[in-house]
């Protein structure tokens, strides 16, 4: 107060209170001003970076999350209810499915085992996404008609013995000789084979509605009686009308097991039979009817079925898909030989990228006179480093595989993502030049160092690590660009066996799945990977550029 | 004058149109230090960087006039890289390279052809030796030389000159970026290198220049003012200018 009183020319007591006063209000005012701006400022940049933050943690957390768990509602004729021991209608006795331990199977339906057998699928593919043949092994006591690769044994124990030691192998076996395969390194599958009957009653439309599936709540809250009319779920105005299977048969134990109740808990309003054949007449018959029943049973007699919906989850990604070679389009398989074509593209890339990024920017910063020619390359890698990447895509198709005559192939990719992450190592590398102290250079030069000698073993070393960083930034680009390499890098599957054969990389491949509509969770998975590499190359370059000095 | 390791004749030197330098006349003699003093902005630092043409990276710099380095024009027939190597430069911010110890000593020699990891070894160890340093980096030879001290970043500056054997030092401000205690040590490292090396250097610290010096050149405009035995300059100045200066009476 003394200075601010101090700078005052001399007035009277009173006029010099009221400056004070005033200068004070002012200063306050002023004070909590700024002081307002700077909290509002504090928040606005805050949320700012909590956003940023947020979106990138659930992007890539759902990646991940969709690349490691597998999470699909799927539609089926059959309840996802299976047992060790089930009939198969071409069969009079129960039947065990037995599976080669290397066989990637957790459950199997009924048509699928049947057309297993008779071997139309003689590939697993079509049944798991694996890439192996399918050797079926069967009793000579067995009913039904089998396809000419299935081998006949005598006995049990020869079939449990092929299936332990046959890669592919599978069989099936009376369910009454279930102890002779103890011991035997073997999977025992269960086998689907119920579906949902329904009168055709169900299945009219009406009012714009149509019943269409039932998932398993729906059949739960249906069996236990909770549900009397098929509005409830979806379906017309129709009264539901439950018919219970023959007491001790297959579908009455599967029915419990599915409603969750003991026998004394059937419901009241479910109308119950002895006889498998009325069984089937009654729920085809009565107004609104509904059965578990075999779909085998069912396409026998020309009964309508729902469809079951339900959710399956499980992991998805997983070890064999990174060793395993694909097959048929990608829906088979893994994707070893695309991560090498990746490996293989991004080397090369770097390979011919690097040198020639490296060498403009020593040029430019240099030697290069900083006149206008410098200034309008600047601005031309500048506007390079712009472009959308298809239309480098298009150059490289236009000049690489058409004009050069190169084809379709690793070579033309490769040139064409050099030409498009070239502007980006050239920026950074003349960045990283710039940044080299000039006291590095004089310090050189004075020791009688020529001036290629100093820039050779002085300024590159120590632009290194910027350096590094613009070319893993470019190869991260590298690594997951699409557009640029659909006209020039083709989509051969196949390992690459020279620099003219077409490639497919992770990138690619991701586009295939998706595109083609193949799998969803592949195209997860595959994006999991193309992510882990990314970050992997980041972390062992920041790794390496730490290193020394 | 046999004694004279170089010598300077009518030197001028002009960046673009700018003249830095105005005939310059000066000996300097063998095995003595020369230390080189005058206001900021005066010249002392071209003219240093004359003696080993590191002027030559400034564009639109010229030089006229003659400077023989025994006997010889170093702006004539003589090899510009022989020149560097012969003379050497110690700069005012020490400016150890981005690489170990070693490599940064080693780095003359190898650009001079040197080799073989024996011959390299007994290099480096000798001219951190001289230089004053070894003792203190010898266990760490193969440790980035930017985690050293200033004071010791300087000294292997030195040694760093050291290893290419030149005959003449150039040191300009050496100790403007040390402390007291490295200052001293470079001082004492400059009066032990005095018996086998030529050295120039440019202080501003007037005591300094009295205690390390045998002959002072003042510098002034561009111009050399006044050049002799250290004692006479600061205790017997001929010009009413040096008189000036070294009193403290502007600079
Ligand atoms: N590269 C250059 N281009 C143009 N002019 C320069 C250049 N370097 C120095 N000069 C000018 O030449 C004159 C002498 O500079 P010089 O660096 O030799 O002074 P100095 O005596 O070393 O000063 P100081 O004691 O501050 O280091 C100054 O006027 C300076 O502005
Ligand atoms: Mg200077």
């Amino acid at each position: 107060m003394s200075i601010l009183l101090n700078t005052q020319t001399p007035v009277t007591d009173i006029s010099i209170e009221a400056l004070v006063n005033s200068e004070q209000r002012k200063a306050d005012t002023h004070y909590r001003k700024s002081k307002r701006a700077n909290t509002l400022a504090t928040i606005t940049l805050w949320s700012a970076a909590a956003l940023t933050l947020a979106i990138l943690v659930y992007i890539l957390g759902f990646i991940i999350y969709k690349g490691f768990r597998s999470d699909n509602i799927l539609e089926t004729d059959y309840i996802n209810y299976g047992t060790i021991e089930s009939p198969l209608p071409w069969q009079s006795d129960d039947t065990i499915m037995i599976v080669n331990s290397d066989v990637r199977l957790k459950e199997i339906n009924g048509d699928n085992l049947e057309s297993l057998l008779k071997g139309k699928p003689s590939n697993w593919g079509n049944i798991n996404e694996q890439d192996l043949d399918v050797i079926p092994y069967v009793l000579d006591t067995a009913e039904g008609n089998f396809g000419k690769k299935t081998i006949i044994k005598n006995d049990v124990e020869s079939i449990a013995a092929a299936v332990e030691n046959q890669v592919g192998a599978f069989g099936i076996i009376p369910a009454a000789d279930a102890d002779k395969i103890d011991g035997y390194k073997l999977n025992v599958i269960p086998v689907w084979s119920l579906g949902i009957g329904v009168s055709p009653t169900v299945l009219e439309i009406k009012d714009n509605k149509k019943m269409r599936f039932i998932d398993g709540d729906m059949l739960k809250d249906i069996l236990r009686g909770n549900i009397s009319n098929w509005q409830e779920i979806g379906g017309i105005d129709l009264p539901i009308t439950l018919v219970i299977p023959p007491a001790g048969s297959y579908e009455y134990n599967a029915y419990l097991e599915l409603a969750g109740i003991s026998e004394d808990e059937l419901p009241d309003t479910g109308i119950s039979t002895g006889n498998p054949a009325e069984y089937i007449e009654q729920i085809n018959k009565l107004d609104g009817g509904i059965g578990i029943i075999q779909i085998t049973a069912a396409e026998a007699n020309d009964m309508k079925t729902l469809k079951y919906q339900y959710r399956k989850t499980g992991r998805n990604i997983q070890m064999w898909f990174l060793f395993e070679e694909p097959k048929r389009a990608g829906r088979v398989g893994g994707v070893s030989s695309i991560i090498i074509n990746t490996i293989y593209m991004v080397l090369l890339t770097v390979l011919f990228s690097t040198p020639i990024g490296i060498g403009a920017a020593v040029y430019l910063t240099e030697y290069a006179k900083q006149g206008r020619l410098v200034k309008i390359i600047r601005l031309g890698t500048e506007t390079l480093a712009g472009i959308p990447s298809i239309i480098f895509g298009l150059f490289g198709f236009i000049v690489f595989v058409d004009y050069m005559n190169l084809g379709i192939g690793l070579l033309s990719g490769t040139l064409t993502l050099t030409l498009m992450i070239l502007p980006t190592i050239v920026r950074t590398s003349e960045e990283a030049i710039k940044a080299v102290p000039r006291s590095f250079r004089a310090g050189s030069l004075a020791l009688g160092a020529g001036k290629w000698q100093t820039i050779y073993k002085v300024v590159i070393p120590a632009a290194a690590p910027g350096i590094l960083t613009g070319v893993i930034l470019a190869v991260g680009r590298a690594v997951g660009e699409t557009a640029a390499l659909l006209f020039t890098m083709g989509f051969d599957y196949r390992r690459v066996e020279n620099l003219n054969t077409s490639a497919r990389v992770l990138s690619t491949h991701l586009y295939q799945l998706v595109k083609e509509g193949i799998s969803f969770d592949r195209a997860f998975a595959t994006a999991t990977i193309l992510i882990v590499i990314v970050l992997a190359v980041n972390v062992l370059s920041t790794k390496l550029v730490v290193r020394k000095y | 004058m046999n004694n004279s390791k170089l010598s300077v004749k009518d030197l001028d030197f002009y960046y673009g149109d700018f003249k830095a330098l105005h005939n310059v006349s000066m000996e300097v003699e063998k095995n003595k230090v020369t230390a080189l003093i005058g206001p900021s902005g005066c010249g002392k630092s071209t003219f240093l960087k004359t003696l080993n043409r590191m002027n030559d990276l400034v564009e639109g710099s010229k030089v006229h006039g003659t400077i023989l380095y025994d006997g010889e024009d170093i702006y004539g027939k003589y090899d510009i890289i022989q020149l560097r190597k012969k003379v050497g430069m110690v700069f005012q911010a020490p400016n150890p390279f981005a690489m170990s110890i070693y490599d940064n000593i080693a780095y003359g020699p190898r650009i001079h052809g040197i080799k073989n990891r024996k011959v390299l070894d007994q290099i480096v160890e000798k001219s951190l030796f001289q230089a004053a340093i070894w003792d203190e980096v010898k266990d760490r030879l193969n440790k980035p030389a930017l985690g050293l001290s200033g004071g010791q970043q300087q000294r292997l500056c030195i040694a760093r000159v050291l290893a290419v054997e030149p005959d003449v030092i150039l040191m300009d401000e050496p100790t403007s970026a040390l402390d007291p205690v490295s200052t001293s040590r470079i001082e004492d490292l400059i009066d032990e290198l005095k018996k086998d090396y030529t050295i120039i250097i440019v202080t501003h610290n007037m005591q300094q220049a009295g205690r390390i010096s045998d002959s002072t050149a003042f510098f002034l405009h561009g111009y050399l003012e006044e050049m002799g035995q250290t004692e006479t300059i600061f205790f017997n100045p001929s010009s009413k200018k040096t008189e000036d200066y070294i009193s403290g009476r502007f600079g």
